[in-house]
């Protein structure tokens, strides 16, 4: 028989090859937009060339074979300079990349397909290290079809042109490819079919082994894919200036996943705690050195730091206990810092080692800012409005002094930083006399202070995102000069002052940065919180061993010590089309990129369920059946059940004889208005060359039934012969 | 066209007309069937044959039996260059005695009329022939004069010696059905016409096979031969193919797609078919749209440029499928 494939010509093929290996390039290409701190340019200059190539093939035919031979020389010293310039991934990556340029618009022999197929892989599977993001995902499936097809067509050429390589070399120059012809000429049903069964099977495979093979972390195996950051875009760090929370409001984009468990109760508002800073001076707040020298120090790791931050714990996998966990997906370079909603009991992290943590300022950080997705669960989170206090000689001095003594200086360092004014007497005066306006010679619990602080504040101050200053003689610092005025600030103003004046009436105060809010996703049941929703608030000390949230922002909650919670079941979500985009992000990080054993072990199981479920249905109809037969033929037979049987199995052969013999059959007749022509015609067609490609023993008779059926199928309708009688003659030609 | 039944006796009738010259004119020019063949397709549809090739090879036989197995008048012109329209037509003579005009009829008053080495003559003499190959009326001092019946033009040119020659122009190729090649007989058959072959055709015994009436009924049936809808879209596709074709200078002409047709219906009825196959349309495609195609870039020798048409059209055909 035929094969279909004879339809398509060589040439059509080739231009075919020719789309699906550009095509494959570009996808290879375009993954590397999604390493962050890569230089982009190769990939832009590749991608427009590639795109140009796509869309108008004939320019890149005009291009002589000169240009070719020397860009391929061109790319030699390019890629020492690289290599000398940069580390080796990156140059490695650019490399790649000028080569699957040069590779995918001049791709013709055998060896150079394999070439091109070999090189996209390798790109895409570094990319594949270096990222986890959802896009990086579809542009993997896109890549698999593509590539499966590459594979296919080039096979199909080579059968087709059964080995002359000169011929196929010669037709290539001498043709243009022509991309819309050629996919004009495959553009049919079947085949379409073909190829959404071909990728939706390789599809179901690629999960089956997914779920199947072990993990490996293989970040920890081949430290060569250690690819550092080259910019730190974060705006959250050890020392904060003002307004630099406010500068990360206008971007809109999502920082940070929240996946909740089901049931679970979440604050009203939530406030994602990120670092609370205590040294300040004129105008930012940062870390004090001997606390940020402690963080950076070995007795930061967690291993260490559970000793003097008791009741926590750090570990690689969760724990056994049935409690609420809470998985967070932080987006990279967004901070150092982890966001955790308050304190909690346990914290699952991928890796122990690269986390530094500070119990005084309850903050969990990174030796760097990640830069890929990185993901951390907490359990037993406490959605009060305090986190505990660890005190400062919890640690032995011993262990402190000997990282903070070299640079003692001037500098107040924790914990007489968390009462320090500003070095500035004006600026300092200005808050002490704040404070004897608010405690107006009483004495005032903390919350109660706060509650006043916070009245004074919102008196003569409202919210707004830029800020004007005031001049005042003699005073520099800006949170005095903006205190003393009536101009309205934005959160980092109220925060800083407040804390200020908290200090100058003699009530330890921090100030912390995180993010506030952020918006609930009903599609997977999630907190988005965006860049836009970085805020700045304060902290101050109970006396009693608790830190207590005062948020100081015009429009806020009083503190409290238990603030308001709600069941996830009650909070009201964003269900728009940007959700739902958003929420695959979160299925793609929870299910592909967070895979661990457990879940994969899951996963496995549910499949496993999901089968033998449907073989015990299938089972169970099959035993019925069986059942049914067995009753049928073991009951007592008379004339009339004989008779009936008898009616019913005529009936049958009867429906079958006429089915048969009708001209065209059930299914002919059901599709013939959907299709073109006459189905009689379309009947003797379809007869004919059935005909004319079998050989036949009666040569006379097979003469006059195609003599028949050419007339049915091209002669008049008033010359037609009896076409049932002639479709029945052609299905018993022998 | 749905309405147009064609008769099975109608249909018999012409097929043993047929065969009948088919057989008359077989046993006299030996080997040359699928020449044969192909000038009763043409005389089936009514249509004039051009025949190209060599001097010696058969072509006058070819027409005088021809006529002689139509018992019909056969008239041969040899074309010179000063041939003159009115040698061809013939011309009204002053006659002293009635004091009148009178007609005396040219040559081409007659049934199967040889045109010998038509492009020796004149482009002006050569166009006389237009109006008799269309309507088979000539017109002469605005009188109009009806020719035989059977009608058919037999020219022929010799490809090769083209010194002194006016080739013919397109209008005056457009109507001739088809342009054929004699070639040479093969051995056995060239062998039979030595041993026993005769030196003019006038001495040629032709078996007369049919009554000049019998071809008039025979034209009259091939328009009646069905073509179905998908085979006519099918020689829309060829001749608009020809048309867009770069290497061409033009493509076939409406007139010519009437001709494609009206052969196809030809050779379906002389194959005895009351129905027209994609197969006719295959085979009659090369004989009737090789002469009316001209090439954009022209060669210098005829022959070659003969090839390449042929070359050209038969991937063409390849090209389209047919219908199924």
């Amino acid at each position: 028989m035929k094969s279909k494939s004879d339809r398509h010509s060589l040439e059509d093929l080739l231009a075919l090859k020719w789309m699906l290996g550009a095509l494959m390039g570009l996808i290879c290409i375009t993954t590397l937009f999604n390493i962050s701190g890569h230089n982009k340019v190769p990939a832009i200059v590749a991608t427009s060339v590639v795109v140009l190539a796509l869309l108008k093939p004939s320019w890149i035919a005009r291009v002589p074979q000169i240009v070719w031979k020397g860009y391929a020389i061109a790319i030699i010293p390019l890629v020492l300079a690289d290599v000398l310039a940069k580390d080796t991934i990156p140059a490695l990556l650019d490399l790649n990349t000028w080569l699957i340029l040069f590779r995918c618009l001049n791709h013709s022999k055998r060896r150079e397909e394999m070439q091109l197929a070999l090189l996209c892989l390798f790109l895409i599977i570094m990319t594949g290290i270096l990222t986890a993001t959802l896009v990086f995902g579809f542009q993997l499936l896109a890549f698999a079809g593509v590539a499966v097809a590459y594979l296919v067509i080039n096979t199909s050429i080579e059968s087709k042109a059964e080995g002359d390589y000169e011929y196929l070399e010669s037709l290539r120059k001498s043709h243009t490819p022509k991309i819309f012809p050629a996919l004009k000429s495959i553009a049919s049903t079947r085949f379409a079919f073909l190829g959404v069964a071909m990728f939706a099977s390789m599809i179901c495979l690629a999960s089956i082994v997914f779920i199947a093979i072990p993990r490996i972390d293989i970040e920890d195996k081949v430290s060569l894919f250690n690819m550092k950051s080259k910019q730190s875009l974060s705006g959250f760090s050890d020392t904060i200036q003002l307004g630099e929370v406010t500068n990360i409001k206008n971007d809109e984009s999502v920082a940070l996943r929240v996946d909740v468990p089901e049931n679970a109760i979440v604050p009203l508002t939530p406030y994602w705690r990120m670092l609370a800073l205590d040294e300040y001076d004129s105008g930012s707040f940062k870390l004090s050195k001997n606390l940020s020298d402690l963080q950076n120090s070995p007795l930061a790791s967690p291993y260490h730091s559970v000793r003097y931050w008791p009741d926590r714990r750090f570990a690689q996998a969760p724990s056994d206990l049935d409690r609420d966990r809470w998985t967070f997906f932080l987006e990279p370079e967004v901070s150092r810092y982890l966001p955790i909603l308050g304190t909690f009991k346990h914290m699952t992290v991928a890796s122990l080692t690269d986390l530094s943590i500070g119990p005084h300022m309850h903050s969990i950080a990174m030796k760097e800012v990640n830069t890929k997705m990185i993901s951390y669960q907490v359990e037993a989170v406490n959605l009060g409005g305090t986190v505990p206090d660890v005190s400062a000689n919890s640690y032995p001095k011993f262990l402190t002094e000997s990282f903070s003594e070299s640079q003692r200086g001037n500098s107040v360092s924790y914990p007489e930083s968390l009462l320090s004014l500003p070095s500035e007497k004006g600026a300092a005066n200005v808050f002490r006399r704040v404070a004897l306006q608010i405690m107006a010679d009483r004495e005032l619990s903390p919350l109660e202070f706060s509650r006043d602080a916070m009245r004074y504040l919102w008196k003569d101050h409202s919210y707004s995102m830029s800020v004007g200053l005031p001049k005042i003689e003699d005073v520099r610092d800006p949170v005095a000069r903006w205190i003393e005025s009536d101009l309205p600030g934005h959160c980092e103003f109220f925060a800083s002052s407040f804390v200020l004046t908290a200090r100058a009436a003699g009530y330890p105060a921090r100030v912390v940065v995180g993010f506030k809010g952020g918006v609930w996703n009903p599609y997977e049941n999630y907190f988005m919180v965006r860049n836009a929703d970085a805020h700045a608030w304060a902290e101050i000390y109970d006396g009693v061993g608790n830190w207590i949230r005062v948020d100081p922002t015009p429009g806020s909650e009083v503190p409290l010590v238990t603030p308001p919670t709600e069941l996830v079941s009650d909070r009201y979500g964003e269900a728009s089309s940007s959700a739902f985009l958003d929420s695959l992000r979160l299925l793609w990080y929870r299910r592909i990129v967070n895979f661990d054993e457990t879940a994969q072990k899951e996963a496995a199981i549910q499949l496993k369920d999901f089968f033998l479920a449907y073989i015990s249905v299938a089972e169970r109809w099959a035993k019925n059946t069986g059942e049914y037969f067995y009753m049928w033929a073991t009951a007592p037979w008379s004339v009339w059940r004989i008779l009936y049987m008898v009616f019913l199995a005529l009936i049958l052969v009867a429906a079958f004889m006429i089915q048969r013999n009708m001209t065209l059959n059930v299914r002919e007749l059901l599709l013939a208005p959907f299709r073109r022509g006459d189905p009689i015609r379309r009947k003797a067609s379809k007869l004919l060359a059935r005909i004319g490609e079998r050989e036949f023993r009666n040569l006379e008779l097979r003469k006059r039934v195609v003599e028949d059926l050419q007339r049915l199928r091209f002669g008049s309708k008033a010359s037609w012969p009896n076409a049932r009688l002639v479709f029945k003659e052609a299905r018993r030609l022998r | 066209m749905m309405s147009e039944f064609l008769p099975a006796d109608a249909l018999s009738e012409s097929r043993n007309t047929l065969n009948r010259l088919r057989e008359a004119m077989s046993a006299r020019i030996k080997g040359k069937e699928d020449v044969i063949d192909q000038a009763l397709i043409c005389l089936a549809a009514g249509g004039h044959v051009l025949i190209e090739d060599l001097p010696g090879v058969g072509k006058t036989t070819l027409a005088y039996c021809l006529a002689k197995a139509m018992q019909t008048e056969f008239k041969r012109i040899q074309f010179t260059s000063d041939l003159l329209p009115t040698d061809v037509t013939g011309v009204s003579i002053y006659d002293e005695r009635d004091r009148d005009f009178h007609f005396k009829p040219g040559p081409i008053f007659s049934n199967v009329v040889l045109a010998d080495e038509i492009n020796r003559a004149t482009p002006k003499t050569q166009s006389s022939l237009l109006e008799v190959m269309d309507h088979g009326k000539v017109t002469i001092d605005g009188e109009t004069h009806q020719v035989g019946s059977p009608f058919m033009v037999i020219a022929t040119q010799n490809p090769v010696d083209y010194e002194g020659t006016f080739p013919l122009p397109e209008s005056q190729m457009d109507r001739f059905l088809m342009r054929l090649q004699m070639g040479y007989p093969n051995p056995e058959s060239e062998l039979d016409i030595l041993s026993n072959g005769n030196a003019s055709y006038d001495d040629l015994v032709v078996e007369d096979a049919v009554e000049p009436a019998a071809i008039k009924v025979m034209q009259e049936t091939v328009p009646k031969v069905f073509i179905e809808r998908s085979i006519l879209e099918y020689m829309l596709k060829l001749i608009t193919a020809t048309r867009t074709e770069s290497e061409f200078k033009a493509g076939i002409s409406v007139r010519g797609g009437i001709a494609l047709k009206t052969a196809s219906q030809a050779r379906a009825l002389y194959l005895g078919r009351d129905f027209v196959i994609p197969e006719d349309v295959m085979q009659v495609a090369q004989p009737v749209m090789g002469h009316r195609i001209n090439l954009r870039r022209p060669s210098s020798d005829a022959l070659e440029e003969r090839r390449m048409v042929k070359g050209i059209l038969t991937r063409l055909l390849a090209a389209i499928p047919q219908p199924k």
